[in-house]
């Protein structure tokens, strides 16, 4: 079982940074302000690629491990024959190789009305939809069966992993639709996702996680369980991650519609406290889990934030382990820019 | 500067509005949408804070705008002492009913109170005279005697004018009254130029209690003048249940019995009403009182005896009615009417045995009913006329059946002279003879009828026609037969002559009444000094003609009886009417009873009554003289007056002026510099920009 992001290796230590001035490069917030999600993220991949300086698109042939002989029954497939071992020992068998296939992976995004925040120029919602086209995008050139999950409260769409044409338009159309849901609860949707994906792979989740800790353990816990590897993408707003409103206002919760009534003087070290209690959660709640945490601000550049994300993943040689719960997780924050 | 509506200046404690909203810090309600409130927890509301302004150039402006709105509204404007000043004078004619209907419960009373409430009100400039009326008007003080610089003392005298009236027994002239005073008020402006055109400077109060029978139809065709109105303060009696007594006249002398109707004009329910003799002097009962029970607005009719004025011992005889809530119409007096007799003397010879008394004149003569209420007509045949006294008041007709000789022409001359009518009938001689002078016929008895003219201007002389005839003209301008004149009796066709006199040559002074086939005429007639003569061509009795058995016979024969007669002396006469030609008194006749009446000569006893107008006393609606065509206003006191003037004044001066709209025009800038400044604000208060949602 390999995890293909071997591309990645080679550029791991290059910055965003170093990269920025070259002849491919694009002004990655001009990106952001492309409508047609697929050439958006087509460009991200390429600016990615060029980034790290790797070549596209690598084709890998199936690998083939053995896995054990057996005797040849009436019926088999005469082409399994090891026609070797038959001319050595002059008996039939049968030659089994392990099902080697392409990834599975599965990227799941949050479409809470939390996920509609946004200060600047880009919703964390629409940082997460680019993210997770381009993910698709990716992942689709090499050839791995990608899959679409979105949720609020509750499932809404589902794309299962498929390598054939047509799959990333798919993927594409499912993330262009409009959100119709308007709370988050994790561990609901994380619940139908591992009912649903019964073959080991990938789960890429791309949410904010404004919910308690323990209900994000929860559900990673099932998927860990079921034997995926977890990636949890963390998108925040900037205004998130620090407080920024300093008059007098009403806060509506944009999922709840709840209003309460705060003093910014008094409020903003009590919601640093308490967000970095919660990132702190959440990243013990990861580490418990197996699953990797990965944080990006939205107003970071999409594109150094994955490559980041990647760097980061791949320096920390993740492997997929069904014991995941045993292993340590993982925690990287893409700084962005 | 003063205030049109000072009242809005209330308005400007709005600035204590912005003056509160600047002391208070209001929590604010803007909202931000933000992610997730599970980092935050709910902050108290700050305190409010108090005593200390926010922003003093915004509250200035809010202040300053209020303040301007409400002066704006206050209607603001320099004030001007001289245009201010009003004077205006009012012509006010106070009309007094004085009538009967006016003695009722407390009438009068409360017409004096309202007049000097009216009084009172009146200011200093105003014109004031008093007028009573009842059918006549009678003026106490004009306007041109009215000091203006002592209305107090001109008040106490009209209410001592006031107080020493009282009403009259007289019936109500509205009508005449009011266009007594429209007149007076009408004469009294027309060189006051200076005066302004104000509707209600030239006024007629009315007090009266517009009863029903006052007269206001006059009005109807009264030209009213200009810029007169008319305040009717009706003065209604509390109860108006009224009934009224009524003599009807009395047809048969020998009657002793007394017809009396009683007219209930009110109420509203059936009531037990007594009728009865009362004797002049103490009132007591001479008979047992008729009761009866009249229904509202119904009339009963009772029979009562006549007194015997023997038994009486008095001439004098009153009626009584009680039963209805006012006593002052209640009394009705009555004198027994004495007949008049007037003589129709017919000249001629007395039919004899032998000949149908039908083809003679006296005949129908005879049975003509002509007697009237008060007059008798006694028929009387002679064939001598030396023997008759000709008096035309006793006399006043003579029927001339035969020719006259120059005596009887003689005595018929003078008759004619007095006032006599005489109806020569030419006959046929067959029909009456006579033996009388051959030399006498129709045209010498005619040349001694008119002796004084040197012509006849007519000729009878023609020998007697005996053709049957029909009348072929009638002038129907001729009294005689104007009462025949409606296209219903003018057929005079049906009467044939079957002979007549031929009566030619008709000239002027003689006038043709009617005409014959034959062109000639059929009844002529001349006046002659103050009588006159009329000539019929034909007899009346069927042996000539068939004029008696017509039926305009008898109003042919009523005129030429009754035409030159009085109408006899009544005696009963209504209170304030004028009295007929020949009758005198000592004293003037102004309240109702029996009065000695001087006439011609002989005195008679005459029953004075009130008008039966007055009885009638349903309160008249005002709406009656607005129909008439009268503008009707009301009486405002002087105090409302000035008032009304100066705050017409201040709304003129605060009109020109207009300063209003400078104050709005302020309020407008001042209201767009606040918008500027706090916007600017607004935006200096909020420098960063709080979460929002990009969807």
């Amino acid at each position: 079982m390999a995890w293909r992001l071997n591309p990645f290796t080679k550029s791991s230590h290059r910055s965003a940074a170093a990269t920025s001035g070259s002849a491919t490069d694009i002004d990655p917030f001009a990106i952001m302000r492309i409508r047609d999600l697929q050439l958006r993220s087509k460009l991200i991949v390429d600016g990615l690629a060029a980034q790290s300086g790797m070549h596209r698109s690598l084709r890998h042939g199936s690998s083939v491990e053995f896995s054990e002989y057996r005797a040849y029954c009436p019926g088999d497939d005469p082409r399994s024959l090891d026609w070797k071992l038959f001319g050595r020992s002059d008996r039939y068998f049968i030659k089994k190789f392990e099902d080697e296939t392409n990834r599975r992976c599965y990227v799941v995004v949050d479409q809470s009305h939390s996920m509609s925040y946004g200060t600047g120029e880009i919703s964390k919602l629409e940082y997460a939809r680019t993210l997770a086209a381009t993910l698709a995008y990716y992942l689709t050139t090499q050839r791995d069966e990608v899959g679409l999950m979105t949720f609020d409260e509750a499932v809404a769409d589902v794309v299962p992993p498929r390598q054939r044409v047509g799959q990333l338009r798919r993927i594409l159309a499912c993330l262009d639709r409009a959100p119709t849901g308007r709370g988050t609860t994790v561990t609901e949707p994380l619940r139908e996702i591992a009912a649903v994906a019964r073959q080991r792979g990938l789960v890429i989740l791309i949410s904010d996680l404004m919910t308690p800790a323990e209900e994000v353990r929860s559900g990673l816990a099932l998927l860990r369980g079921r034997g995926h590897e977890v990636l949890c993408l963390r998108i925040l707003d900037s205004a998130e991650q620090s407080w920024s409103i300093e008059t007098d206002r009403m806060i509506v919760d944009m999922e709840t519609g709840r209003r309460i009534q705060v003093d910014p003087t008094l409020v903003a070290q009590q919601y640093q406290d308490a967000f970095t209690e919660h990132a702190s959660n959440l990243q013990r709640v990861c580490e418990g889990v197996g699953a990797t945490l990965f944080t990006m601000s939205s107003d970071s550049p999409l594109r150094d934030a994955l490559a980041n994300v990647l760097t980061v993943y791949n320096r920390q040689g993740v492997q997929v382990r069904r014991s995941g719960m045993l292993s340590g997780g993982s925690v990287a924050t893409g700084a962005g820019g | 500067m003063s205030f049109l509506t000072p009242l809005y200046l209330l308005g400007a404690l709005a600035i204590a509005g912005p003056i509160v909203f600047h002391l208070i810090r209001r929590p604010t309600r803007q909202n931000v949408p933000f992610s997730t409130l599970m980092f935050l927890t709910p902050s108290r509301p700050r305190e409010v804070r108090r005593g200390k302004i926010d922003d003093w150039p915004l509250l200035l402006l809010r202040c300053l705008a209020f303040l301007m709105l409400a002066f704006a509204f206050a209607r603001p404007f320099l004030r001007d002492e001289n245009q201010l000043m009003t004077s205006l004078g009012r012509d006010v004619v106070i009309a007094m009913d004085q009538s009967a209907s006016m003695r009722r419960e407390s009438l009068w009373p409360r017409a004096i109170q309202t007049a000097v409430e009216v009084l009172e009100d009146l200011g200093p400039e105003d014109r004031v005279s008093i007028m009573f009326f009842d059918t006549d008007t009678r003026w106490w003080m004009s306007e041109d005697g009215v000091d203006r610089g002592s209305i107090a003392s001109m008040r106490s005298d009209a209410i001592a004018k006031l107080s020493s009236m009282t009403p009259t027994w007289l019936a109500t002239d509205i009508a005449s009254a009011l266009m007594d005073a429209a007149g007076r008020l009408a004469s009294s402006g027309d060189d006051d130029s200076a005066r302004s055109d104000d509707e209600l400077q030239r006024l007629i109060v009315l007090i009266s209690d517009a009863q029903e029978g006052a007269d206001v139809d006059a009005l109807r065709s009264f030209a009213w003048p200009d810029r007169v109105r008319v305040d009717v303060k009706t003065i209604a009696a509390e109860d108006d249940d009224n009934a009224s007594l009524r003599v009807m006249p009395m047809t048969d002398e020998s009657d002793r019995r007394l017809s009396l109707r009683v007219h209930r004009h009110g109420g509203d329910s059936a009531t037990k009403m007594n009728v009865g003799w009362a004797s002049d002097a103490s009132g007591a009962p001479q008979t047992p009182p008729v009761s009866m029970q009249v229904p509202p607005r119904q009339v009963r009719t009772v029979v009562l005896p006549l007194l015997d004025s023997d038994a009486s011992n008095s001439k004098l005889s009153r009626l009584s009615l009680r039963g209805d809530a006012h006593a002052f119409d209640n009394d009705v007096y009555f004198v027994p009417p004495k007949r008049e007799v007037k003589r129709l003397l017919l000249v001629g010879p007395a039919p004899s045995e032998s000949e149908d008394a039908r083809n003679e004149l006296g005949f129908y003569l005879e049975r003509m009913p002509l007697d009237r209420s008060s007059q008798t007509m006694q028929f009387v045949r002679v064939d001598d006329l030396s023997d008759e006294a000709l008096d035309p008041s006793q006399t006043p007709l003579v029927v001339l059946g035969r020719p006259s000789d120059v005596d009887e022409a003689s005595r018929l001359r003078e008759y004619l002279l007095d006032g006599g009518t005489v109806l020569v009938v030419m006959t046929d001689g067959k029909v009456t003879p006579r033996d009388q002078d051959p030399g006498v016929d129709w045209t010498s008895m005619l040349g001694t009828l008119f002796s004084d003219d040197t012509s006849l201007h007519i000729n009878v002389a023609g020998k007697r026609v005996r053709e049957a005839m029909r009348l072929a003209t009638v002038d129907f301008r001729e009294p005689l037969f104007a009462s025949m004149a409606e296209p219903a009796f003018a057929d005079f066709s049906r009467i044939q002559f079957w002979s007549h006199q031929p009566i030619t040559d008709v000239e002027p002074p003689w006038q043709v009444a009617a005409m014959l086939e034959d062109r000639g005429a059929a009844m002529v007639h001349r006046d002659v000094g103050d009588g006159v003569v009329w000539l019929l061509a034909s007899g009346w009795q069927p042996a000539e003609s068939q004029l008696a058995l017509s039926t305009k016979f008898i109003p042919m024969m009523h005129h030429w009886f009754w035409d030159r007669c009085s109408s006899g002396q009544s005696i009963d006469h209504i209170v304030g009417h004028p009295l007929p030609a020949g009758w005198s008194v000592e004293s003037v006749v102004d309240r109702p009873g029996i009065h000695e009446i001087n006439a011609d000569g002989t005195t008679l006893s005459v029953a004075f009554n009130l008008d039966p107008s007055e009885s009638e006393t349903s309160v008249m609606s005002v709406d009656r003289f607005e129909q008439l065509g009268i503008p009707v206003g009301q009486l405002e006191s002087t105090v409302k007056i000035a008032d009304r003037q100066r705050q017409l004044r201040r709304r003129e001066l605060e009109n020109r002026q207009g300063l209003w709209q400078w104050l709005i025009l302020g309020v407008l800038s001042l209201l767009g510099i606040e918008m500027w400044l706090a916007g600017r604000r607004s935006a200096q208060a909020e420098p960063s920009p709080a979460g929002n949602v990009v969807q």
